[in-house]
């Protein structure tokens, strides 16, 4: 009997479906990104207004006009794979092994799980725990707004059934949550580095009596693994699964299996490296029966079987994201002082520039970090009072990438409009402001809803174009602040994060354009959102 | 410490979502097109172009009838063959080369099963039929016999191997006996009624401009097309229409491409006059335009079939207009160009279309007649 698949961009589409809200937020967290095999798969979802934030740990391949994209800031590799649905205040959370690009979406063989349930808790809320943590150590930008998602999942006191590298070594969490003997490990992940020694403290720790390990052709030999599977296409294959990419590791105990499956993949920098030289990575603790796995394993994607083979002699290959991946992440000038951040340790012939000078040197990096001589950074424009908010590096012969100095790594997408109380009610209502843009009420129901769910003052706005700016100003902001509330019904958490978002930019946008914002204008509208909060 | 969590359900395996409907062809020349390579060369596609494997499929149906997975098995084994001699190179190009540099075989593999969802069997199973090597019941003709002894004389008595390390023995693709060669170019140019209007062609190109036109065939070829024909010469005006075609086809696709991507916003217009680059389309403003402009000039100078505006408002209009007919079931974007379905351009852009001629050369090369 065939087991349930997921397909990725359906879930979403049928989410964003079931749940018509007017806020409604898609945000990615993966390793690689391709904007083009994301766009072209999730092309239901972009089609309605959603707003997409995609956060990587590699730098994107292609841009996206569609996507706002983000980097994330951590010198090590960035390797969970996520995704977040919201609408109003109703969210869905998926995650498992799968990169946003064409391999990942549909080609490889990957495992995935959605959670939206009460019954889904302690994974939510071990997802919950896993963005206040990136959160609070500054791995996301803020202007993301995570806090959104946060608002949404259920807290708990622990992390639930979610293990993550930022909580301490996946091996002690996992020894945490097992006690006695293992009598056998199954694992199935890619291998890329030699992982003989988590191999071997997996052996120690857990007592296992026999490993079987199911990856890619060809299966080097790694000490301590018993027996070696391989991914065979099926007789009646209609189209062959390009390579393993899921990561799980079945811990047998009895009747039952302890199953670990996420982002991990079978590797010390994953399972034994903590701080920011591991990966960020996650997996969920789930508990099947023995039989139920067996049948997961024999009931493959496109009739594909796992056949046993002999390993091949060890041959690793070098581990590509820890050198040739090898890349500045951001810059720092502070105290009239320019550090650099990478994704690695160890001396760099580095060649840099701004549109000040371009100027080679050596920099050694410490922790990931390093320090540009004062001289070096002064040619390059970093004086006391000014510097440039970006700069240009590459190690000779690769050619040259762009980094953000004092910001994080934004990379273009979607940007909010001048107006702000449009662009809110936008974000709350998913639809413009009547007669903004040409349209007319009766006309707008921009995602083809055709819902009856309008506000009075719309009618009063579409009125009032003959009169004074500083009604629709008044009209305008009620609309905003009444689209922020409904969207955020029944969630208190998440109502005051949507004001507090507003009010910081009320007060950026002030500062950028003072004459548009007197002192009366920002008084009336954080009272607004204040009254509308204790109302 | 507290007993954790556990969530009490297993993950599941990705399925890959449904393939969209769509193509790199926005437009719809590409039916055109093909109808005029159906008329210059039946029986080509631009899979089949290897001339050895009319050769192998003719001993494989010989020796294993009906059979078909032996057939298939013998294919993987023989490209198992050309990838231990030639890794990953394009000198000897054969089926399976990029799976099989995926995969990185040792030598005491078992061989493969399958590298491509389609065998060539299945690719040159029209060519086989068109150049008389089998009939249409499917059984071998006279020639398709001889040519299969020719290929079981390079085969022997050889068993098929299990091993990747048994594939090196079996005779590489690209090298051809002289019988077989010349056993194929018979078909290919002689054999049929298919075989006369593929030779027609062959000779309305000339030897010369078949091996001067290297890597660009189709483009050099179209390119000599464009000036003065013999109009009773059947191919030779086929080929002029094919030309002609381009002139439309290329610059409009990018210039559709372009604006899928910037929602239908392009600066400035078409302007007056341009200098024509036969062929040669920016992908950006303001030449993109410029081009477009200058490709349009000269086709409707040459053939009064197709009539479009060159304002810009009435272009945009016509693309539109050629757009829905093209795709009216699954338009890329609306009216306004607000894009309806996503991630549909190509990698690289556009250039004009190939009709077959690429593959036909490669099979008249590997049978000795260029």
């Amino acid at each position: 009997m065939g087991h349930p698949r997921v397909q990725l961009p359906q879930f979403a589409a049928e989410f964003f479906r079931r749940f018509p809200g007017g806020r409604r937020r898609l945000l990615a967290l993966t390793y690689r990104f391709n904007a083009a095999a994301f766009e072209h798969n999730f092309a239901q979802v972009l089609t309605k207004k959603v707003q997409v934030d995609i956060i990587s740990g590699e730098a994107p391949i292609r841009h996206s006009t569609r996507c706002r994209l983000w980097r994330a800031k951590w010198p090590g590799t960035f390797h969970p794979k996520l995704l977040l649905l919201l609408s109003n205040d109703r969210a869905a959370v998926g995650l498992g092994s799968a990169n946003m690009t064409s391999e990942g979406i549909g080609e490889n063989l990957e495992t995935w799980a959605f959670f939206e349930h009460k019954e889904d808790g302690p994974v939510m809320s071990g997802v919950r725990r896993f963005l206040e943590r990136l959160d609070a150590i500054g791995v996301i930008d803020p202007a993301v707004g995570i806090s959104e998602f946060v608002s949404c999942l259920p807290a708990a006191a622990d992390a639930g059934s979610v293990l993550s590298t930022l909580e301490g070594t996946l091996l002690s969490q996992a020894s945490a949550r097992l006690s006695g003997p293992v009598a056998r490990l199954d694992v199935v992940s890619p291998i890329s580095a030699d992982p003989s020694e988590l191999v071997s403290s997996l052996r120690q720790q857990f007592s296992v009596r026999e490993i079987r390990l199911f990856t890619n052709r060809p299966a080097a030999a790694i000490g301590g693994v018993d027996q070696y599977w391989v991914l065979e296409e099926g007789k009646h294959s209609e189209r062959r699964l390009a390579q393993v990419h899921s990561k799980m590791f079945a811990f047998h105990r009895g009747q039952h299996v302890d199953l670990f499956w996420g982002s991990a993949n079978l590797s010390c920098g994953a399972w034994l490296c903590q701080g920011k030289n591991a990966n960020v990575d996650l997996l969920v603790h789930s508990r099947i029966s023995a039989a139920h796995w067996q049948g997961m394993l024999r009931s493959l994607p496109e009739n594909h079987t796992w056949t046993k083979v002999s390993p091949d002699p060890p041959k690793f290959r070098v581990d590509d994201r820890v050198d040739a991946g090898w890349v500045l992440l951001h810059g720092t000038f502070e105290g009239g002082e320019l550090h650099l951040t990478a994704s690695g340790n160890g001396p760099r012939g580095l060649k840099l520039r701004t549109g000040f000078a371009t100027v080679s040197g050596n920099l050694s990096f410490l922790e990931c970090e390093a320090a540009v001589p004062k001289q070096m950074a002064r040619k390059l424009g970093f004086t006391g009072d000014s510097a440039p908010n970006g700069l240009d590096w590459r190690v000779p012969p690769s050619a040259w990438q762009s980094i953000p100095i004092n910001t994080l790594d934004r990379m273009g997408g979607a940007e909010f409009e001048a107006d702000l109380a449009g662009s809110l009610f936008e974000m709350y209502a998913g639809r413009n402001l009547p007669l903004l843009r040409g349209k007319s009420l009766a006309d707008d129901h921009s995602d083809g809803s055709g819902r009856d769910d309008h506000f009075d003052e719309e009618e009063e706005l579409t009125r009032s174009l003959h009169q004074g700016e500083l009604d629709q100003f008044v009209l305008k902001w009620r609309l905003a602040v009444r689209a922020l509330n409904r969207a955020s019904t029944g969630n208190n958490a998440l109502r005051a994060c949507r004001i507090h978002d507003a009010v910081v930019r009320i007060t950026k946008d002030a500062i950028a354009r003072p004459t548009a914002w007197p002192q009366y204008r920002q008084h009336f509208v954080k009272d607004l959102l204040e009254k509308s909060w204790h109302a | 410490m507290a007993i954790p969590n556990v969530w009490r359900s297993a993950p599941r395996w990705v399925e890959s979502p449904p393939s969209e409907p769509g193509s790199i062809d926005p437009l719809g020349y590409r039916i055109e097109s093909d109808r005029i390579a159906e008329n210059l060369l039946p029986g080509i596609t631009v899979n089949t172009r290897r001339a050895r494997y009319l050769s192998f499929l003719c001993w494989a149906l010989d020796r294993f009838g009906l059979d078909p997975e032996e057939t298939d098995r013998w294919e993987v084994a023989l490209s198992v063959g050309e990838w231990l001699r030639h890794g990953s190179s394009n000198e000897c190009s054969y089926r399976g080369i990029d799976r099989l540099s995926q995969l990185r075989l040792s030598s005491g593999d078992l061989v493969p099963r399958r590298l491509l969802q389609q065998s060539a069997r299945v690719f040159y199973a029209g060519l086989l039929s068109s150049a008389g090597f089998v009939d249409q019941s499917g059984e071998l003709t006279d020639l398709g016999k001889k040519l299969a002894v020719e290929f079981g004389k390079a085969i022997g008595s050889k068993k098929r191997p299990k091993r990747v390390r048994g594939c090196a023995e079996l005779p590489c693709v690209g090298e051809l006996r002289n019988r077989e060669g010349s056993l194929i170019a018979e078909g290919l140019l002689s054999e049929t009624a298919d075989s006369l209007v593929r030779a027609r062609t062959f000779k309305a190109i000339g030897r010369r401009l078949w091996r001067d036109a290297h890597g660009d065939y189709a483009g050099s070829i179209l390119r000599c097309h464009l000036g003065r024909i013999d109009p009773s010469n059947e191919a030779a005006v086929l080929l002029r229409n094919a030309a002609v075609l381009e002139l439309r086809a290329l610059p409009l696709t990018r210039l559709f491409l372009y604006l899928y991507e910037h929602d239908g916003a392009i600066p400035g217009d078409v302007p007056a006059s341009a200098r024509f680059r036969c062929y040669q389309v920016e992908v950006e403003p303001p030449g993109l335009l410029a081009d477009v402009g200058a490709h349009l000039r000269r086709a409707a100078k040459m053939d009064r079939g197709e009539h479009i505006p060159l304002g810009k408002t009435r272009l945009l209009e016509h693309l539109q207009f050629r757009h829905r007919q093209a795709k009216p079931d699954a338009p890329w974007v609306t009216e306004n160009w607000q894009r309806l379905r996503l991630g549909l351009q190509p990698q690289n852009p556009p250039g004009v279309h190939g009709y077959r001629l690429d593959a036909f050369a490669s099979l008249l090369r590997d049978s000795g007649v260029l």
